[in-house]
């Protein structure tokens, strides 16, 4: 399994150049059962990102773009009525597949927004008075403009919270660019790229993760970094428990791409900026802001 | 619930010999309604009948006690009312009411006892009630109860220094503020002030402690160990009285020799006035006089432990000049009684012609007729003494002294009974000795021109070992009743005598703590006036410090959790590298750290990977090998980096 996903991490390196974390975060993130937010400025990749995760997992994915007239029925589907049967049925939406990317998603009302919110917890739709359940393995991979862009609609706290992980692209390195100016356009080489993965070896993985044994002396540095939040004036309001959850299953996931069985204080660090940074962010609403945060919570919990 | 019970219980058991039978009957049987109600839903009684059961144990003690208010009542009344509330528990409040009057209950046992043993007992059953209180504040699970025992005996050790602070300092008066009603039922074990004939050989039976003494430098041999108690005078054939005493001045008129005794007396509470002292007292204690027959005699009754200081000869000439009324009562004799006898007095004084020649030929008499010493004599008839001179011819001291002071008065010369202790047991542990109730002894004065009263002991001539060594010696046969205290086994011995010893220590020092004691407590710290305000103060510095410490303590022990042994050694492993340069961030992790090193010190590459893969392996790993730690001790005790030049 694991010489399959160095693989799949491999092939994403060819085409996102110089990203090697940022892609084993979101993997990590994904085999956690999480869903991803991807944010940053526009042209940085975040789109060719998400596609390309989906395709490298040989998952079925819809796209869906973001936009301020978007209605929620535009995500989750509408009743249509068919004029030969006299009857009305479901037209199941773009949110009904394995790997939904919910691209600019803060483009769009906040009454679109929180359609993909019972979606991305409950992994079922409700919708005409019946209860659908999504297909399995189910991800959103959201993207985001930095919310001081015009025409954003900041997603409210709930579906942040929802979110496991927010992860950064970054300029790339100098070295990297070239390679992106000299190389073949990227939309064509992620047509050729093949899936390394099925959805069948993507559940298994999933099942997986929660098998990697977290010892006592973890679970200690990681309530410990949970009450840090807690009870530090710093941040407006602690980690929720589902925030150290999310902590822990991204560590757990963390260790699983490493090929380890047990997870490691680094694992922790490593995976915390990018699953408490969303959350502990106050309405500042500076990117620079929020990883500072995760930088002083780090440096302040001692590993017990 | 049934830990609830078990503190009802015991709370109430120590009371439970001191409140009539139907209201133990009555607590338990509300136990059981109590736990029924708990776990087999049983229903609670409704208000009206509870308020009817009050009513009747409350009748009912009024009938036992003749009162509601007053220490043993009001013990009852709290008793009752402690089991009734157990069929009130509806919220978490009433079981917290129950333990709050509970700790109550438990105080007023002070009211009955104040030995050590209670004290311990008293102390067990706080904790156990605080473990009550815990499970409550815990949303009583019952199945932690190991672990709430365990807090509440780490919370009443904490509490401890506090306890400490608060008795050391904590005001006492000079007097206690309130005296306890008086109770007649109390059993009293000791001397009384007559004395018929059975009465010290009954007394003998008991191995309850009369008093303790410490000497403060040497100690009397043990013949001259006559605790000197009330004086006898007046006999009515039958029984000896005190009546007669007069008070002599506090400038005594004894001429005292020889070597001066020293000592400190603890005496049990004996619910009669005179104190005891060795034969004789050259210093009265205070709040005490002294009267015509040397006897110190307390202002008060001894109803509580009482501690106090006299000093004595062995050698002293007292009363030299005996007054008239003196004279007339040292020689007051029955009539018409013991004609025998009579007869035999008047013969002696024709034969001899001082009063000392007359006294050692009765006591050669004692020694070489068959008389016997013995805990049950015969009966004897209406004419006691010649009964006893001539026909039983076996009898316990207070047989010895009554005839002989009976035949020393027909003859004319002035007599009396001593009554007192004579020998005692040292406790080499303590440095005391103790003197109990078998040690009881009567023993015969006469008055002599020119030397005053002087001691003579017919029991002496009867068996010398009674005087030289202890009634145990003196007696053919073991004492039955004796039991446990007269043990020969060794170590039972010393077992008792290290109880005594700690017994005798606690109420020096906890019971005996009084006023005095504590200024000259606080002179040791250079409070020398001690006010209230200097107490106060005291109270608040010492209180505060001590929160110091604690607050100091709680800082140190979070700043440096305990680690495991993998934990430590690790920390050495760090310690190791920290002085080579590489001290580790309390917020590395060891890959970060390992690498680190490495990437600076590529020398130690191979033992600091194999050491931090280890600690990993063992640190969060599942099941780690068992081996593995031992080779980890090896590997990090064998790490010595070096500097880098």
């Amino acid at each position: 399994m694991n010489t399959t996903i160095n693989f799949l991490i491999n092939q994403a390196n060819e085409i996102i150049l110089g990203k090697e974390k940022q892609i084993r975060l979101s993997l990590a993130c994904l085999f956690a059962r999480g869903h991803l937010l991807i944010e940053d400025l526009p042209g940085m990749g975040k789109t060719t990102l998400a596609q390309l995760l989906a395709r490298l997992m040989g998952l079925q994915y819809n796209r869906i773009q973001f936009t301020s007239d978007l209605l929620p029925s535009d995500i989750i589907g509408a009743a249509i009525y068919d004029r030969d049967k006299g009857e009305f049925y479901f037209h199941p939406g773009p949110v009904f597949t394995q790997v939904v990317l919910a691209d600019e998603i803060n483009r769009a009302t906040p009454k679109a927004q929180s359609a993909l919110l019972e979606a991305m917890e409950e992994r079922q739709i409700t919708a005409e008075g019946e209860t659908r359940d999504l297909p399995e393995p189910f991800f959103v991979i959201a993207t985001q403009n930095p919310t001081y862009h015009t025409g954003t609609f900041p997603l409210p706290e709930s579906q942040f919270d929802r979110f496991m992980m927010r992860i950064e692209l970054g300029f790339p390195s100098r070295q990297a660019e070239r390679s992106i100016l000299t190389g073949r356009d990227r939309s064509i080489l992620l047509q050729t790229i093949k899936p390394c993965l099925t959805s069948e070896q993507v559940l298994k993985i999933q099942s997986l993760v929660p098998q990697v044994h977290v010892s006592d002396a973890l679970l200690d540095y990681l309530q410990d970094l949970v009450d840090f939040t807690r009870n530090d004036s710093s941040t407006s309001n602690g980690l929720s428990p589902r925030g150290s959850l999310a902590l822990m299953r991204s560590a757990q996931s963390w260790a699983f791409l490493d090929g380890r069985d047990a997870v490691i204080p680094e694992d922790v660090q490593i995976i915390l900026p990018s699953v408490v940074g969303h959350r502990l962010r106050q309405y500042t609403d500076n990117l620079s802001d929020t990883s500072s945060i995760a930088q002083k919570l780090l440096k302040s919990v001692a590993i017990p | 619930m049934l830990w609830i019970l078990a503190c009802q219980a015991m709370v109430i058991a120590p009371h439970l010999l001191r409140i009539p039978v139907w209201l133990s009957i009555m607590s338990a049987g509300v136990g059981i309604w109590g736990y029924k109600a708990v776990s087999a839903k049983w229903k609670y009684p409704r208000r009206i009948i509870l308020l009817l059961m009050v009513i009747i144990a409350s009748t009912g003690i009024f009938i036992n006690y003749g009162t509601l208010i007053g220490r043993n009542a009001g013990v009852a009344l709290l008793i009752t009312m402690l089991s009734l509330k157990i069929l009130e528990f509806k919220t978490h409040k009433d079981v917290i009411l129950f333990v709050y009057l509970g700790y109550f209950l438990v105080v007023t046992n002070f009211l009955f006892s104040q030995t050590m043993l209670i004290a311990i007992y008293m102390l067990a059953v706080s904790i156990g009630l605080t473990s009550t209180l815990i499970m409550l504040s815990r949303h009583g699970s019952e199945l932690n109860l190991g672990k709430n025992v365990k807090q509440a005996v780490m919370m009443t050790l904490q509490a401890i220094p506090l306890m400490l602070v608060m008795f050391v300092l904590f005001p006492r008066l000079p007097s206690p503020l309130w005296f306890l009603p008086e109770d007649n039922s109390r059993a009293v074990t000791g001397l009384s002030d007559t004395m018929k004939p059975g009465a010290i050989s009954e007394l003998s039976r008991s191995d309850a402690v009369a008093f303790r003494v410490s000497f403060s430098d040497a100690i009397p041999p043990a013949s001259q160990l006559y605790w000197r108690g009330p004086v006898l005078w007046q006999y009515d054939g039958k029984t000896w009285h005190t009546s007669y005493q007069k008070f002599l001045k506090r400038n005594m008129q004894g001429k005292y020799s020889g070597k001066k005794y020293t000592y400190t007396i603890t005496l049990e509470p004996h619910q009669q006035y005179w104190l005891f002292a060795l034969d004789t007292p050259s210093s009265i204690p205070p709040d005490s006089y002294i009267n015509n027959g040397y006897s110190l005699i307390s202002r008060n009754r001894i109803r509580n432990l009482y501690q106090y200081t006299s000093s004595s000869y062995t050698r002293y000439i007292i009363g030299d000049k005996l007054s008239l009324a003196e004279k007339k009562s040292a020689l007051q004799l029955p009539e018409n009684l013991n004609p025998k006898t009579g007869k035999w007095a008047r013969e002696i004084n024709r034969r001899f012609a001082t009063a000392e020649e007359k006294a050692k030929y009765i006591l050669g008499y004692f020694r070489e007729k068959p008389f016997s010493y013995t805990l049950s004599p015969p009966l004897l008839g209406q004419n006691a003494v010649d009964d006893f001179l001539f026909n039983t011819r076996s009898g316990f001291c207070e047989h010895y002294a009554s005839s002989f002071v009976y035949l020393m008065r027909l003859m004319n010369v002035p007599a009396r009974i001593v009554l007192g202790y004579q020998g005692g047991e040292y406790n080499n542990l303590g440095k005391y000795m103790i003197v109990r109730q078998s040690d009881a002894h009567a023993w015969a004065e006469i008055w002599v021109r020119g030397k005053g009263w002087i001691r003579i002991d017919p029991t002496g001539a009867v068996s010398p070992d009674r005087v030289e060594k202890s009634i145990e010696a003196a007696l053919p046969f073991r004492v039955s009743s004796g039991g446990l205290m007269r043990s020969d086994n060794p170590v039972l011995r010393t077992l008792i005598l290290y109880w005594d010893s700690a017994n005798y220590k606690w109420h020096n020092w906890v019971l005996g703590y009084d006023s005095a004691k504590q200024s000259s407590l606080l002179e040791k710290f250079g409070i020398n006036s001690a006010s209230w305000e200097d107490i106060a103060i005291s109270i608040m510095v010492s209180l505060g410090s001590m929160l110091l410490l604690i607050a100091l303590w709680v800082n140190m022990s979070n700043r440096r959790p305990r680690k495991d042994p993998t934990c430590r050694l690790y920390l050495k492993f760090c310690q190791k590298l920290g002085r080579i340069g590489f001290r580790q961030m309390a917020h590395e992790g060891p890959i970060d750290y390992a690498t680190r090193v490495t990437g600076k010190r590529l020398d130690l590459k191979d033992e600091v990977d194999l050491i931090t893969h280890i600690y990993i392996k063992l640190r969060y790993s599942r099941n780690p090998p068992t081996n593995l730690f031992s080779q980890y001790k090896k590997c990090i005790r064998k790490f010595h980096p070096r500097k880098n030049k």
